[in-house]
């Protein structure tokens, strides 16, 4: 999926989900962030991301389905009793309704991910945060060079005679408390040249100027008027009291069957299409000169 | 304006946990609280952005953030082992709060892009920050502790971590909300703090010193001293 969005859309969809999510306990509101977001994912074909979200949420929702059996007798279907604790479906419910909120949550953070383009991202911010940016953007310069520092170290010390492999781990810790305390104090030497050059390079002396400046478009416009849809949706579900909802008391039920809850669904997924067609890649016109 | 911040996050921390006392508030609970969090992290950063911090210095946070989130990914295989409140805690002895927490928080974050970020990576900037503010705190004035004190500090923190992060998932996801499954949740990771401590103070057995000394040489490089040339040279 190429990112063609402004990179404050993802940042107000990312917002607006998590303050539909939180909001409230109600199934149609996660149902509702599972589908945007995974839909936008699977658009983008993030297969690893939807796998790696599982692999996060499914050992809490064993907590807490372990937790809730053991220790919550709350509810009113009594499912078993077993040593004299009572088991209902509400805590079982409850439970696995968690797990899935804790997935959309993950989900929604990855889908925001995916929808920032990191070249755009430093951009904008470098004229807003530069240096915050700047921080920013030495890590991530620095996290491949460490690796490689580190290697290369470890080499020298082992031509050196410094043995890595087959010694005591005691042995074994001290040769490489020596390579990470040389690798720590000439990482720090090189962040000296690195502010140095910066300083002489006039950085922060000035408003810095923006390479990229990126405007936003109607691909933004239609993505943030389907979100602002759907929150209105919402709102007034809020304020109607549809979208409380507390299995254990019963609380929210009778509501289930409210129709506008299909309205926000469909806008779900409309919001969800809507940031699939602003992502499709701008058709690319070619302009046939002829020469006379 | 840093004491501003700590006191405000603190108060509307507990502020909010005593809300739970009335569990419809719970969600409104999840919800403020992550307003409350970004907005201490915004504030920081927009603090950051003010603060005369210089390239020089944005150079070291940056390098010793990178350091942090690399010891991380590093030592992801192990559970729960996180290197990140040792170096977070020793850069804030060493550098002072404000750089201590900006490590904290920006090591969390960057390492989170590699071992995936969620709905828990507000919470672990906050607290690794916190962490790093404390120490820097603790040596404000100088002082170095010895290897042992450090360590048992860091096993101190490594439970505080443990703690913020349990507050979270317990409010966040559990559904109802009783003083007993509170207390249930800190009971069942208990064995994961305590891996935790157990790492922090053996790094900080192992490594303390050494970084220690490296940390501070080059926090004594930072400091700058204008020499008044107006003034009469006498004695030369």
């Amino acid at each position: 999926m190429k990112i063609q969005l402004h990179i404050l859309t993802p940042v107000f969809l990312l917002v607006s989900s998590l303050f539909l999510l939180f909001s409230t306990d109600h199934p149609f509101v996660i149902c509702g962030s599972i589908l945007l977001a995974v839909t936008v994912l699977a658009g983008g074909k993030k297969w690893k991301q939807l796998k790696q979200g599982l692999w996060f949420a499914l050992p809490m929702t064993f907590f807490m389905l372990l937790f809730n059996l053991v220790f919550v007798s709350s509810g009113v279907t009594e499912l078993a009793v077993v040593f004299g604790k009572r088991i209902t479906l509400e805590s079982i419910l409850y439970a696995f309704l968690m797990g899935v909120k804790l997935l959309a949550a993950t989900y929604l953070f990855f889908m925001a991910g995916s929808l920032t383009n990191g070249d755009k991202a430093v951009s904008y911010c470098g004229s807003k945060l530069p240096k915050s940016t700047l921080t920013f953007l030495l890590i991530f310069r620095l996290i491949p060079h460490f690796r490689e520092s580190f290697f290369h170290l470890k080499d020298v010390y082992a031509t050196r005679g410094v043995e890595f492999e087959n010694v005591p781990l005691r042995e074994k810790i001290k040769s490489y408390r020596a390579v990470l305390a040389v690798l720590l104090e000439q990482s720090l030497e090189s962040s000296f040249e690195i502010g140095e050059a910066a300083y002489t390079r006039g950085f922060l002396s000035t408003k810095r100027s923006v390479y990229e400046r990126s405007r936003p478009t109607w691909r933004d416009g239609l993505v943030l008027t389907a979100d602002a849809l759907l929150l209105a949706v919402y709102i007034l579900l809020l304020v109607n009291g549809s979208a409380s909802f507390n299995l254990y008391f019963g609380e929210g039920l009778e509501r289930l069957s409210n129709p506008a809850w299909i309205l926000f669904l469909l806008l779900c997924a409309t919001l969800a299409g809507c940031i699939l067609i602003a992502n499709r890649k701008q058709r690319e016109t070619t302009e046939v000169t002829w020469d006379t | 304006m840093k004491r501003v911040i700590i006191t405000a996050a603190a108060v509307a921390l507990v502020g909010s946990l005593m809300l739970l006392a009335v569990s419809e508030w719970q969600n409104a609970f999840t919800l403020v609280s992550l307003v409350v969090l970004a907005g201490v992290l915004a504030l920081s950063f927009l603090y950051f952005e003010a603060s005369i911090i210089g390239t020089k210095q944005i150079a070291l946070i940056a390098t010793l953030s990178a350091f942090t989130a690399v010891s991380r990914i590093v030592f992801a295989p192990i559970p729960n082992v996180q290197p990140v409140t040792f170096l977070t805690a020793l850069c804030g002895l060493a550098l002072g709060p404000f750089p201590g927490f900006l490590v904290g928080c920006t090591s969390a974050f960057v390492s989170n892009i590699f071992l995936g970020q969620g709905p828990w990576t507000p919470w672990q900037m906050f607290s690794w920050g916190l962490i790093g503010l404390f120490c820097g705190l603790w040596g404000k004035n100088g002082k170095k502790p010895s290897p042992v004190a450090f360590g048992l500090a860091c096993v101190g923190f490594s439970f505080l971590f443990g703690w913020i992060m349990n507050l979270w998932q317990a409010v966040a996801y559990l559904r109802p909300f009783t003083w007993l499954g509170f207390l249930l949740t800190y009971v069942t990771s208990l064995l994961f703090d305590l891996m935790h401590a157990a790492g922090s103070f053996l790094l900080a057995i192992l490594f303390y010193e050494k970084f220690y000394k490296i940390l501070h040489r080059y926090k004594r490089r930072m400091d700058v001293t204008y020499i008044d040339t107006s003034l009469p040279k006498e004695g030369l």
